[in-house]
């Protein structure tokens, strides 16, 4: 039966080259970017026989552990739908825990895990110097591979229970992107290392991290034994991966027999279901409109698909920075005050988006403050733990705690000071905005650089209103480190005035101008 | 001026008319109205044609008078609509241009004109959504622009071709309607499940508003307008693109509404619809009001829908485009 299995899994793969030269195209393209991967990965493995040990583990977890979680993300978010999928094979009356190993069986055969086989092979090559490593590379790759297919085989399923629908594949494909570019910096870094200077520190700390963690402990294992570590740390990594490639299988085991037991019930929406984020959220006029704006920003694309030019900007300006020489330190305490004035951003002209629908707002009267302080909600849903664990993080790997104080506060009044001033320009200088249900990458149909005087409004004010926070922090970090305290103070006490201010003023402002803000809604 | 100018041209033509006519409308009156639902004895619902004010009042003195003074003893309804005077110029032209309109309690009043005529440019006025250039608008007394928030309260509106929140389910656009209007959780979910009961629209609760029929979407925005049962319904193109039985279902749900001491003014093409739905109607062509009054008063001898070509579109007979009739040769 297995080899049914197989057979069928093999005949799904060639297939999937006679499918019209669309779909070829398409196959091909996505093998030449796995295989590049691979390419890439394999050659530096073997670059890594003549670095330092130390280099090669850093090296060999990093990427090791990024490979692992594609191989969980993936299939999450790339809406592909699964061959494998265990409901497909109900009605051959498998036993659904004889199903479970199967389907893992036949799940080796495909074009990931095999260039991923190509790449473990490579690694234990490449760990080969010795006995003890070349065995226990073994070891890992065995361990690697495991991990990897359970990983991605419950993705698939999971994805398949619960993110069926098109529309939120369409999201999942966008959160997808997002990942992938917040992944990204990280990548540059690794890959600046070379050229940048005192970069090495913060990744060796990263891999030491990561090593312990279900991504990176198999890989850890023939890289620490290099590197000559005690031989119970590496016991204990061992167990580490043996346990997640363990529980993996129990969780699979256990979700299969779920799929394949209970019924779909997908047209079927329970009365709560319908109602989603309205019915978590309080029944006010504030808590309506915060409802609305996270059930948009989940399902409309126009809201979070700005943010990820600003973060390629970023992205690019990072690359540029590390080229010319900034301290690659100073570069990760910058990271989440950018990141944070750029989530603040999206607030600036947000009734724009709403275009001619805002009328409902204007005709139920005086909704000018639930209005503004509603659409907050996602930006503080994001923003809130984007600060609180993004600036714990930065302090880590730049190695600096002293700077975390001010690294809250300037983080904390960008974030809110943008609010504030989104809320204001937004009600009094909308311009035209791509139009529901257009392409979030289309252009609104208005004069180039309309809006131009209102971003540059934005950003100017908002450091204004940040400026005593960010010049305490400066001079903290140049010297005084009484400073970075004021910073914290500054930050949040002028971070809240300006929100509460920005709400009210721009409250009251929607409110005497709804009829305007619908007239300009009506030009575009 | 403009206060002056409709009714001056109505007293000559109507006054007899009506005078005339006044022992037979209250009949007639009912005659259009779904007569299953009793109807409140406090208040019996005779429609006035406020053309006939000028009778009582002269041309020179502005409309108000004649509120103080109702002499006519058909005037017992009050005023829940009041519009003087009003104004909106967009560029050159005057999209509004000197409107008087009285809309008494519990009547159902048809506004019909050609296409650009101002009908959506005098509703959205009424409805708090476009600022007029001169003029008022009072809903029960309280002038709309200049106390927009106790107004809005009393009015539920439907606008025409402007966007939802599509992106919602039905049930999310219901519930986030009602919330705005300041209504509780428990009086929202209450209320959506009997609109979407009425509407027939519960199976498509569920869904997204941005995949409904544009029937469907005109439906859920008047369940939506509903919502905070205001006093005064302003629907503007309510029956587009509804299908015939929706189109009966709607009316009928709207006649109950008005049988419970509601106000209706509504806006359409149809004038079989208008005609057969509507007690009153008033005839706007190039922003201004040409005649009013009861269906019967306007419609005179012949259907609304001549009365209403005569009015709008006598000039325009079809010279030229003789070309038409040879093309297919």
């Amino acid at each position: 039966m297995v080899a049914e299995l197989l057979k069928l899994k093999l005949s799904v793969l060639g297939n999937s080259l006679v499918r019209g030269r669309r779909q070829n195209l398409g196959v091909l393209a996505a093998s030449l970017v796995c295989l590049a991967f691979a390419v890439t990965a394999g050659a530096a493995l073997l670059a890594l026989r003549t670095a330092s040990p130390v280099e090669a583990r850093t090296d060999v977890i990093l990427g090791g552990s990024l490979v692992v979680a594609a191989f969980f993300v993936i299939p999450l978010v790339s809406g592909v739908s699964d061959t494998l999928d265990p409901r497909r094979f109900e009605l051959f009356g498998i036993p659904a825990a004889t199903l479970a190993v199967w389907l893992v069986i036949a799940g080796l055969l495909s074009v990931p895990v095999l260039l991923l086989a190509v790449v473990c092979v490579l690694a234990v090559v490449a760990f080969s110097a010795n006995a003890a490593t070349l065995i226990l590379a073994l070891v890992a790759a065995v361990l690697v591979i495991a991990t990897c297919v359970l990983g991605s085989r419950i993705a698939f399923l999971l994805s398949g229970l619960y993110l069926v629908t098109p529309r939120a594949r369409e999201t999942g494909g966008i959160l997808g992107v997002i990942a992938l570019l917040l992944v990204s910096p990280l990548v540059a870094f690794w890959v600046s290392q070379n050229w940048g200077p005192g970069g090495s520190g913060v990744l060796t700390r990263a891999a030491s991290v990561l090593s312990w963690t279900p991504l990176g402990a198999a890989w850890a294992i023939p890289a620490d034994t290099a590197v000559g570590a005690i031989s119970g740390v590496v016991i204990a990594k061992f167990f580490v991966a043996v346990a997640t490639a363990g529980l993996l299988f129990a969780a699979w085991r256990a979700l299969v027999v779920h799929a394949s037991t209970s019924v779909e019930r997908r047209p079927q929406v329970s009365i709560d279901g319908r109602l989603g984020w309205f019915r978590r959220m309080p029944a006010t006029r504030t808590g309506a409109i915060a409802a609305r704006s996270l059930t948009y920003w989940a399902r409309d694309a126009r809201y979070p698909v700005p943010l990820i030019g600003v973060f390629i900007f970023l992205f690019v300006a990072y690359v540029a920075f590390i080229v010319v020489g900034v301290p690659l330190t100073v570069l990760i305490l910058l990271t989440i005050p950018a990141l944070c004035i750029t989530l603040a951003f999206s607030v600036h002209n947000d009734l724009a988006l709403d275009n001619t629908a805002i009328w409902l707002h204007i005709s139920a009267g005086k909704l000018g403050i639930p209005d503004r302080a509603g659409r907050m909600a996602p930006i503080l849903a994001i923003g809130v733990p984007l600060i609180a664990i993004g600036s714990v993080g930065s302090a880590y790997f730049a190695g600096n705690y002293a700077a975390l104080p001010a690294l809250l506060g300037v983080t904390t009044c960008l974030l809110l000071a943008g609010l504030g001033v989104g809320n204001v320009l937004s009600a009094a200088f909308p311009y035209p905005a791509v139009r529901p249900g257009d392409s979030p990458f289309a252009q609104p149909q208005a004069p180039a650089g309309s809006g131009f005087m209102v971003q540059v409004s934005f950003i100017v004010a908002t450091f204004l209103l940040a400026a005593p926070s960010i010049v305490c922090a400066v001079l903290g970090l140049l010297g005084d480190p009484g400073l970075l305290w004021a910073s914290l103070w500054w930050g949040v006490s002028v971070g809240i005035v300006s929100v509460v201010a920005g709400t009210v003023l721009g409250g009251a402002t929607f409110d005497r101008r709804g009829p305007e803000l619908l007239a300009a809604a009506l030009r575009n | 001026m403009t206060p002056a100018k409709a009714p001056r041209k109505a007293p000559a033509k109507t006054s007899a008319r009506t005078t005339a006519k006044r022992p037979v409308k209250p009949a007639s009156a009912s005659t259009l109205t779904v007569p299953t639902v009793p109807r409140k004895p406090a208040t019996p619902r005779v429609p006035r044609p406020p053309a006939v004010k000028a009778i009582d009042a002269p041309p020179v003195q502005p409309v108000k008078a004649a509120i103080e003074a109702p002499v006519a003893p058909r005037n017992l309804a009050p005023v829940v609509l009041e519009i003087t005077g009003l104004f909106k110029k967009f560029g050159l032209t005057a999209a509004v241009d000197g409107i008087d309109l009285e809309v008494h309690e519990g009547s159902f009043y048809g506004i019909v004109g050609p296409n650009g005529a101002g009908k959506t440019t005098l509703l959205s006025m009424a409805t708090g959504l476009l600022r007029p250039d001169a003029g008022t608008i009072r809903v029960n007394g309280v002038d709309v622009w200049a106390n927009p928030d106790e107004a809005k309260r009393l009015i539920g509106v439907l606008p025409d071709r402007l966007r939802l929140f599509d992106r919602l389910t039905g049930a999310q656009l219901l519930h986030y309607s009602g919330t705005l209007r300041g209504l509780g959780a428990k009086a929202v979910q209450a209320r959506s499940d009997e609109l979407a009961e009425a509407f027939g629209l519960t199976d498509a609760l569920g869904r997204l508003v941005s995949d409904y029929s544009a029937g469907m979407s005109k439906k859920i925005a008047l369940a939506a307008s509903l919502i905070h049962s205001p006093r005064l319904l302003i629907l503007d193109e309510p029956f587009e693109s509804v299908d015939p039985v929706s189109a009966e279902n709607l009316t009928e749900i709207l006649r109950k509404f008005v049988a419970g001491g509601g106000t209706v003014v509504l806006s359409s093409h149809g004038m079989d619809m208008i005609q057969r739905v509507c007690d009153s109607v008033a005839i706007i062509v190039h922003g201004a009001v040409l005649d009013r009054g009861s269906i019967d008063e306007v419609r005179r001898t012949g259907t609304l829908q001549e009365r209403f070509i005569e009015l709008a579109g006598g000039e325009t007979t079809s010279e030229g485009l003789e070309w038409l009739l040879s093309s297919s040769n």
